[in-house]
């Protein structure tokens, strides 16, 4: 007769088990920071008219369009606080806090989502603007990410979770592939305002008509520099989204490497144009955060792998 | 018994009341505008419809005489002269459109820009349009003066979406024009209408801008500009590219005083347009007594955030001390106190406009430090006026009722 198993080890072999596939509450914790620094972005934004305002000034009117962005500015302020609070006490699922924490996480979805596809309704045959559903995904994707991970933290869910941020991540990086392809404007800007930063903006130190001259020629070939610069920029967003959407793979190396990307484009928002546009940092964190979660979640499956 | 005699008075008043009322600001009757917006010329056949003038760089030389067909035709010409009792005085001139083309998207319609050059400056040109054989009514238009005479400029943006709106500033701006020699052109600050790809969308405003010809037909060039929501090819189809394809930044010398630079918000601000700015500002402000710049986007706007060109464009304003910037995209009525280094300065630049010419109205954030005393704010549908004389330059705001919303002196510097 065999010897029945010592119902202690398995216990522990259960539990190891489950920590393989149950995500840290600290990368959870990164996830929910990045969605509360990307919601003060948008409250930031909120200075000005969202793309729902704008939807809707031409049949709601002004004062309510605008008392509807300022209410929606205040909610998520406290939200955001309340996001914070109960990340750091972390209620039970089935409490009234998380019940709230969840119904915040819902809003947030629905208000990124929103923007991202009202953006585009609103400023029909803008090729760029077409761009926005897929450009933004990251910042959908992220508090429903959150939402789901907190809710429903069992092994198959958080597979589908991390195809969902694989998703988002690719179609950020789509679209913004696909605007560096098409030399968006603004992004040939970044560029310039970049290299004006560092290297000393030549339009504004010269002094006479030589000097223009020179300013000229410095920021033509700057100019040209961005256009032939962005065409390859949008190859590397293509190949390394082909890569990121491997069945069966998870390339650390890319997701780093896509973090490491994303938040350099998303700081050059504020290289070209300075500190006061720090929400336009803050409003694609997730840009560079989600693939450094991804990568996070991914090197602690590793290692969890290695110790069981 | 007095109550019933009070009614009935009230009731052959209120026709009377509003006849008056009417009179001087017919279009402010809605019955009024349909029935003009009725009355203009049919996109159809091969005759001509949908005329403009449009100005550029050299306007006291050059203007450009642009017109709509339904059918590709074979012979689009415009002949124009000097007039006097009714005939051309030296037989006037006969000229072949020089680029014809099918509006992208459209069904059918074509574009002819006839492309006058040689013109004398402070004269009135009469002209008439040929497509085919059918001709326009005969219209005339000002050119710009060589010397330093005054005379004055219509300014607004966002001419979008609201059509009935757009339709009623039209005719103000025709009223304006028709009680008025001096005011020779209208410089529109972009957002025509809202997707700049509908043939169908551009089709109306290009047929409502008839709206703006007075009843003796006179015609307001215009100065154009291209808005956000002005993208694709059809607005250089309209205007005849105005800057050249793919910038569309220029500037015209409306007189050898007056300078008025349009930008390009909606392309890259920095690189070539940026050093273009500074070439331009650096050649023309010692030339000039007033210099402005007009573009979409705004820097200090009144609603949205500030546009990107801020970085690249207001130190350049700053350091050659522009005159008077105008923008648009906000919907409201928008002047700032004078701004230099980011502070109220007396020797600061002042930027007005933010766009009403149809386009439904917001309320400004007239709570932000560069709106407050001695700025304005407010919100309706306007035209701006500038009048540029020698000792100053008026700056007025204009309602749709004839009211002055604002106004504003500014003196050379």
């Amino acid at each position: 007769m065999p010897p029945s198993p010592n119902p202690l080890k398995l216990e522990e072999c259960f539990i190891k088990l489950h920590d393989l596939f149950v995500m840290s509450n600290r990368i959870l914790f990164f996830l929910r920071l990045l969605v509360l620094i990307q919601f003060l972005g948008y409250a930031a934004k909120l200075d000005g008219p969202s793309a729902l305002n704008s939807f809707l000034l031409v049949s709601m009117g002004d004062p309510f369009v605008s008392i509807f962005d300022r209410a929606v500015q205040v909610f998520i302020w406290f939200a955001c606080t309340a996001l914070l609070i109960f990340g750091i006490v972390n209620p039970s699922v089935h409490s009234m806090a998380r019940r709230i924490d969840f119904s915040i996480l819902g809003l947030f979805t629905l208000w990124s989502f929103s923007v991202a596809i009202l953006s585009w309704i609103i400023n029909p045959g803008n090729p760029f603007h077409a761009t926005d559903p897929a450009g933004h995904a990251v910042r959908f994707a992220a508090p429903l990410a959150l939402l789901l991970l907190t809710a429903f933290p069992e092994k198959g869910n958080i597979r589908r979770v991390e195809w969902l941020l694989r998703w988002g991540v690719a179609g950020t990086f789509v679209g913004h592939g696909l605007c560096a392809l098409w030399l968006k404007p603004s992004f040939v800007d970044l560029i310039i305002g970049t290299m004006n930063l560092f290297l000393g903006d030549p339009v504004f130190t010269a002094v006479s008509f030589q000097d223009l001259e020179e300013a000229l020629t410095i920021a033509a070939s700057r100019q040209a520099f961005a256009e032939s610069a962005l065409p390859i920029i949008a190859i590397q967003d293509f190949i390394l989204v082909a890569l990121l959407l491997l069945p069966g793979k998870r390339i650390k190396t890319i997701a780093l490497w896509m973090a490491v990307w994303g938040f350099v484009t998303a700081t050059s928002r504020m290289t070209a144009y300075g500190w006061d546009h720090w929400h336009d940092l803050a409003l694609r964190i997730c840009n560079g955060g989600v693939p450094l979660f991804l990568w996070a979640h991914w090197n602690s499956l590793e290692s969890k792998k290695i110790s069981s | 018994m007095k109550i019933k005699i009070l009614a009935q008075f009230l009731l052959i008043l209120t026709p009377l009341v509003s006849v008056k009322a009417f009179s001087e600001t017919p279009w402010l009757d809605q019955k009024y505008v349909e029935k003009r917006m009725k009355s203009l010329a049919p996109v159809k056949g091969g005759g001509p419809s949908q005329w403009r003038v449009i100005w550029t760089k050299e306007p006291s030389t050059n203007a450009t005489i642009s017109w709509t067909t339904a059918k590709k035709g074979s012979e689009h010409k415009v002949r124009y002269g000097i007039r006097s009792e009714g005939k051309y005085t030296g037989g006037g001139m006969i000229l072949e459109a020089q680029r014809s083309g099918a509006y992208s998207g459209a069904k059918g319609e074509y574009y002819h820009h006839a492309r006058i050059s040689g013109l004398k400056p402070s004269t009135t040109y009469h002209f008439e349009v040929e497509s085919d054989g059918k001709k326009s009514p005969v219209m005339h238009f000002r050119t710009a003066p060589s010397d330093d005479r005054e005379f004055r400029l219509l300014f607004g943006g966002d001419s979008r979406t609201g059509i009935e709106a757009r339709a009623q500033v039209n005719l103000l701006m025709a009223d304006l024009s028709a009680n008025d020699d001096q005011l020779i052109a209208f410089a529109h600050g972009g957002d025509y209408i809202v997707s700049g790809r509908s043939w169908s969308q551009w089709s109306t405003w290009l047929s409502q801008h008839e709206l703006t010809v007075t009843n003796s037909g006179k015609v307001l060039p215009i100065i154009p500009t291209r808005g956000n929501h002005d993208g694709g090819p059809l607005y250089d189809e309209i205007f005849d590219t105005p800057g050249g394809s793919g910038k569309n930044y220029f500037h015209t010398m409306i007189s050898p005083k007056v300078a008025l630079i349009t930008l390009n918000s909606e392309i890259s601000a920095g690189g070539d347009q940026q050093a273009w700015l500074a070439k331009t500002l650096f050649d023309l402000r010692p030339k000039v007594r007033w210099l402005l710049a007009e573009y979409h986007r705004p820097v200090w706007p009144a609603v949205k955030t500030p546009g990107k060109a801020k970085k690249f464009w207001v130190p350049l304003f700053e350091k050659f001390n522009l005159d008077l910037a105008i923008e648009s995209d906000g919907h409201v009525i928008k002047r700032t106190v004078p701004i230099r280094n980011e502070k109220k300065d007396p020797t600061g630049i002042v930027y007005v406009g933010e766009g009403g010419l149809g386009v439904p109205q917001r309320i400004p954030k007239s709570d932000r430090w560069y709106l407050q005393s001695p700025g304005m704010t407010g919100s309706d549908h306007h035209v701006m006026r500038v009048v540029f004389g020698k000792e100053k330059m008026d700056y007025e705001v204009i309602l749709l009722d004839g009211k002055q919303a604002d106004h504003y002196e500014f003196f050379p510097r």
